[in-house]
């Protein structure tokens, strides 16, 4: 890389040199300096607007990069958006199956257990056992919550896992 | 005298330089990793075109995008063509960007103002 500096500025570097070369000379006349030195200041001219392009041309190229940098982090943003909703609506599909077999066991375990023996015990009261459903009914959609919290947390889990591998191969 | 064809790349322009019409082109994006090395070629082309020219020499240059040791590079090719404007010869370069590229539209101006000689900076769509 410092080859390549050197080279690109190879012009400019010959100039200076032919300028020190000058200076350390003892026998030179005032002409020569005088022409010298309006050589000088022609390529001083030159070097100046040059540096001028290049910081412009810099400076733009920087813009470019911060819009471009801003753009990616709003799409970041999106993407993530979008990736949480996709993962909220996969656990949540999956949280509402495993409640759906949950609510359908409870159900037939209090058909087939609990109500012989509320049955039994309080003389065929049929609002007991009614109750008993209502209250495992009531009861599913907070678990749906809890078990879709539960699974939010497991996946954000792995995903936090898997990033920490990809930082640092060396876990894997 | 042999025309001078580089093919673009990812990180290179197309670059046309035919000595038997006078025209010389450079398109697209100029990002090369050593800038030197690959204006090399250019510049001892156009050296040796500069001793042989045609009566009228046109220069168009599209740049999409270049990188600050690029933007140097060009400078010192199209200095070359102002040697030849300067030596008697017809020399006219188009600066071409596109319509909503403004960043490249000032970068002619910025070329322009530096170079003065007849330099036409156009729009295309």
């Amino acid at each position: 890389m410092a080859t390549q500096k050197e080279n690109l500025f190879k012009s400019e570097t010959q100039i200076l040199e032919q300028s020190e070369n000058l200076l350390s000379k003892q026998d030179a006349t005032f002409d020569e300096y005088k022409d010298f030195f309006k050589e000088l200041c022609f390529n001083y001219s030159e070097l100046l607007d040059q540096t001028r392009l290049i910081t412009k041309v810099s400076d733009k190229l920087q813009n470019k990069l911060n819009s471009a940098y801003e753009a990616v982090e709003v799409k970041n943003i999106e993407l993530q958006n979008t990736i949480d909703e996709l993962t909220k609506a996969r656990v949540g599909r999956k949280a509402q199956t495993i409640i759906l077999f949950l609510g359908l066991s409870l159900f037939v375990l209090e058909e087939i257990v609990l109500e012989p023996i509320v049955d039994k015990s309080t003389g065929n009261n049929i609002w007991i056992g009614l109750s008993i459903k209502l209250v495992i009914a009531f009861l599913l959609k907070p678990l749906e919550s809890f078990v879709e919290e539960w699974l939010l947390k497991g996946v954000k889990k792995s995903e936090m896992a898997s990033v920490q591998v990809m930082a640092n191969p060396k876990l894997a | 005298m042999e025309s001078l064809v580089l093919q673009p790349t990812a990180h290179t322009p197309s670059v046309s330089l035919n000595s038997t019409t006078g025209v010389c082109e450079f398109k697209g994006r100029s990002t090369p990793e050593n800038s030197v090395e690959y204006y090399d070629p250019i510049y001892k082309w156009i050296d040796a075109y500069v001793l042989n020219s045609n009566s009228k020499t046109v220069v168009n240059v599209q740049f999409e995008y270049f990188n600050t040791s690029s933007s140097k590079c060009i400078l010192d090719v199209l200095k070359k063509f102002v040697k030849l404007h300067n030596a008697g010869k017809e020399v006219k370069i188009n600066w071409f960007y596109e319509a909503e590229d403004d960043d490249m539209k000032e970068a002619g101006e910025d070329y322009s103002d530096i170079l003065k000689i007849p330099f036409e900076i156009q729009s295309i769509d």
